[in-house]
């Protein structure tokens, strides 16, 4: 017995030492840019996570270094990207800001906080420091509530699946509703978990999608425990249909918990994801959950008929056991980037604990099918010592488990950004460029490159890599540079608003290694914002389209003929006032389907009115008018025309 | 209302942001970093900026005195200059330019875009010279690649003609070995259906032969 209490204190002095460990790193980008010095004061921040944030959940705090506070009202969705939330500020004197955030995942439901500094007119660097001192950590309370409801789902899964399965016996029921007490108290302490987090009231904690969640994980639970009372006033003999629908419960209720986790963030094979950490739960729960109803129905002499229930769980707990293994290291792929975070991240050293307990379980369990079920019929003592073993290291493997529910997976920090992805050779096919950015919108960006070469794919490791940004639509803006610093591994990384505007960009990676370089130019396009389109068909005449582009005007289309083939389309720009605005420059783009943008030629029929001759493609296509007007103001619009074959 | 320019506005309004713009293109060095040297004031940078990877261009040295007047006379002094890129280095003389006092230049083609380093080092006037400038935004332009500004076809430059070549004389061998390896592979399995067929034919009229 001693051994057992040693190892729980083990895994507590774990799960104590981890409280340092960082919680989920979910912010991707900011604007301001973290330690960024500001010529004057922006209008708002704007912050991207690498998970949709519960904007109702959600605080950003901007304040002074005198502690004033400078944001207006509450975050906002960001129209068009809903990785980000903004809040309007005051303007902003020479000083030095601490923006600080608290974000609950609409994904998961886990609650992210953070702060960053920036200076405007003023050198940040110190704020800075603090700010990221500030960065928070795992709260050893969320690790207990959050293994209250493991550890009673399980219990739950295993009354249910022995009331089902024949090889438990009066005290399933007891089990059960023991579990359920536990589970039901882990989402209550979730829930107030959450709203002490948040500071936001009961009830929008539950009309966010984090509190629909914990409220649907509490009404399944509640259910199996009261299909549960009801089991209790049975007949043992009748019990089973009974059982089996407080198992559909406690299944249900496992199901709305994954969906509402870590799996539930996976960008790739989702409904995958989602259904082995299902099977990871439930073949945990008929396995343990099962194994502790077993030992309870144990009691007293043996028997023969209790030898055949031992025989029976047996097998069922072996498959059991395959499945919890097969499902855990699927699971552990999925959010392990590399066989370096198991030893370097929290959480691959959680997973690495997991794994130890569950080789020391199923050691147990292996003593128990080829040796103590054989001896069941005359002695079922070693049965039941191996048995408690199995169920208290079980014990500490849910705690590790509660554990990594809390701790930010690694691959989640590798996640492909919803930004920009682009790839691209040198002229000589000497090396491959891959560029990502976290945002596709224009504004401040962090610009993150890999070099590889071009036949073997090996990635290299150059002196040198810097970008440069020509706008394509723009022709009188001059390009830019932006030095790029080496980051971790091979990759090389830089911060800036080189994207200044939307529209279609140059980059050009100029890599430079050994006595040579190379030059890789891509070309992407910075995501516009959706805009408001009315339509107008007169009889007889070609249809127009006005498009709305936010304060600055609109820009009106009209083909003629709207169909494949050759077509004129004509282009009229006006300001907010609908009258029309002479334009210095014009640029004209169409897309067909994912093809690449075609500038066309464009004539000048007025100083605000522009036709191209198109040749329209059936399928989509996508109009884009770049314009700068006289005074200097840019007007980007966007029409996408279905045309028929 | 929409306040509409008169063509003679609009044309006199372009004619000064083409001005403004061909201007900025024409002015010479633009770019270049002084550094004081004792009483000597040293210019650098490349004597034509932007600077082409590919194009004819020159270091550029102004030497003038505390007052700024160019130093013509060295007084028995001479200065070089070495131009580094990532490991490669390259020394040259920087010869005075005719007519142009004060200015000294050593002639080179950069070959690659990306980051230049010139180190001068000499006698002038006397004075030991040593002197390190690394082109940056801040200092003299960086070598780009001209493609930017090739029109209307962009031709590849030659040091990206070499690079191709060194990179597909490589995978034409390769091909060829597996072209070859292939054939040989063909040969072996073409004498094995021979050899096989052959054996069939042989054990058929065996069979037949016992008539089993």
């Amino acid at each position: 017995m001693r051994w057992r209490v040693a190892v729980v204190l083990a895994l507590a002095a774990i799960a104590a030492a981890s409280r340092d460990a960082h919680a989920h790193a979910g912010l991707r980008l900011s604007d301001p840019l973290e330690g960024a010095t500001l010529g004057d004061s922006p209008a708002a921040i704007r912050l991207t996570f690498s998970e949709r944030p519960d904007v109702a959940l959600s605080e950003i705090r901007v304040v002074s270094t005198e502690g004033v506070a400078y944001h207006l009202g509450r975050p906002v969705p960001v129209a068009g990207d809903p990785l980000s939330i903004s809040i309007r500020l005051r303007t902003l004197d020479r000083a030095v800001y601490t923006v600080s955030w608290q974000i609950v995942s609409a994904v998961d439901g886990h609650t992210t906080t953070g702060a960053y500094a920036f200076g405007v007119r003023a050198d940040p660097s110190r704020a800075a420091a603090a700010a990221a001192a500030a960065t928070p950590t795992v709260s050893l309370f969320g690790v207990f509530t959050r293994w209250l409801l493991i550890a009673g789902l399980v219990m739950l899964l295993g009354a249910g699946a022995a009331g089902v399965g024949g090889f438990g016996g009066e005290r399933d029921v007891m089990l059960g509703f023991v579990g359920a007490s536990f589970a039901l108290l882990g989402v209550a302490l979730l829930l107030v978990m959450q709203a002490r987090n948040t500071t936001a009231s009961l009830t929008s904690l539950l009309n966010a999608p984090v509190g629909r969640s914990l409220f649907w994980r509490f009404a399944a639970i509640a259910l199996a425990g009261l299909v549960l009372l009801l089991a209790r006033r049975q007949d043992p003999q009748r019990r089973r249909p009974v059982m089996a629908v407080a198992l559909l419960a406690a299944l249900t209720a496992t199901a709305i918990h994954v969906t509402g986790g870590h799996a539930a963030a996976a960008d790739r094979w989702l409904v995958a994801t989602i259904a082995s950490q299902w099977v990871h739960v439930v073949a945990a729960g008929i396995w343990l959950g099962g194994l502790a109803a077993l030992l309870l129905s144990l009691r007293g002499a043996p028997s023969t008929s209790k030898a055949d229930v031992v025989r029976r769980f047996s097998l069922i707990a072996s498959f059991a056991l395959i499945a919890v293994a097969a499902t855990g290291v699927a699971r552990s792929a999925g959010e392990l980037s590399a066989w370096g975070d198991l030893t370097a991240t929290w959480y691959g050293q959680a997973v690495l604990a997991k794994i130890a307990l569950t080789f020391l379980i199923a050691g147990f369990a292996a003593v128990n099918h080829w040796r103590n079920v054989a001896a069941a019929a005359a002695d079922l003592r070693p049965l039941r010592r191996a048995g408690s073993s199995e169920v208290a290291l079980a014990v500490c493997t849910l705690a590790v488990a509660a554990l990594l529910g809390s701790l930010p997976p690694p691959a989640a920090a590798l996640r492909d950004p919803s930004g920009l992805i682009v790839s691209g050779t040198d002229f000589g096919t000497t090396v491959r460029v891959r560029l990502t950015t976290p945002s596709n919108q224009p504004g401040p960006n962090r610009f993150v490159v890999n070099v590889s070469d071009y036949d073997s794919g090996t990635p290299l490791n150059p002196r040198q890599v810097s970008l440069r940004f020509t706008p394509l639509d723009d022709p009188r803006v001059a390009p830019t540079m932006l030095e790029l610093k080496r980051g971790t591994g091979e990759t090389f990384l830089g911060s800036g608003s080189n994207l200044a505007f939307d529209g279609r960009w140059r980059i050009t990676a100029l890599v430079e290694q050994g006595g040579g370089s190379v030059e890789v130019p891509m070309e992407v396009e910075t995501r516009i914002a959706p805009q408001f389109v009315s339509a107008f068909r007169p009889q007889g005449e070609p249809a127009t389209y006005t498009v709305q582009v936010e304060n600055a005007g609109h820009v009106r289309f009209s083909a003629d003929p709207e169909r494949a083939g050759p077509s004129i389309v004509t282009i009229t720009c006006y300001d907010v006032l609908r009258d029309e605005r002479p334009i210095e420059d014009i640029v004209v783009t169409v897309r067909v389907g994912d093809g690449p943008p075609r500038q066309q030629s464009v004539t000048r029929k007025s100083p605000s009115t522009f036709v191209s001759r198109f040749a329209f493609e059936p399928g989509a296509n996508r109009i884009t008018v770049i314009a700068r007007a006289l005074d200097g103001s840019r007007l980007r619009a966007a029409l996408t025309l279905d045309i028929d074959r | 209302m929409v306040r509409h320019w008169t063509a003679a506005q609009a044309t006199a309004r372009r004619s000064a942001v083409a001005a403004i713009i061909l201007l900025a293109a024409w002015t010479p060095a633009a770019a270049h970093e002084t550094k004081a040297v004792g009483g000597m004031r040293l210019t650098v940078g490349w004597g034509e900026e932007p600077a082409f990877s590919g194009f004819r261009n020159f270091v550029e040295v102004d030497v003038a005195d505390g007052a700024g007047h160019p130093v013509v006379d060295l007084d028995g002094g001479a200065l070089s200059v070495e131009v580094s890129f990532g490991d490669e280095r390259l020394s040259l003389s920087l010869l005075p330019a005719r007519g142009q006092p004060g200015k000294f230049r050593a002639w080179l083609v950069p070959t690659r875009p990306g980051t230049y380093s010139f180190h001068i080092t000499g006698m002038a006037k006397g004075q030991s010279i040593d002197v390190t400038s690394t082109c940056s935004p801040e200092t003299f332009a960086c070598v780009a690649d001209v493609s930017d500004i090739q029109f209307p076809v962009k031709d590849p430059s030659a040091g990206q003609l070499a690079d191709r070549l060194s990179r597909e004389l490589p995978r034409a061998e390769g091909a060829m070995a597996a072209a070859s390896g292939a054939r040989t592979l063909a040969l072996a399995g073409l004498a094995g259906a021979v050899i096989a067929l052959g054996a069939a034919i042989g054990f058929g009229v065996r069979k037949g032969s016992t008539g089993r």
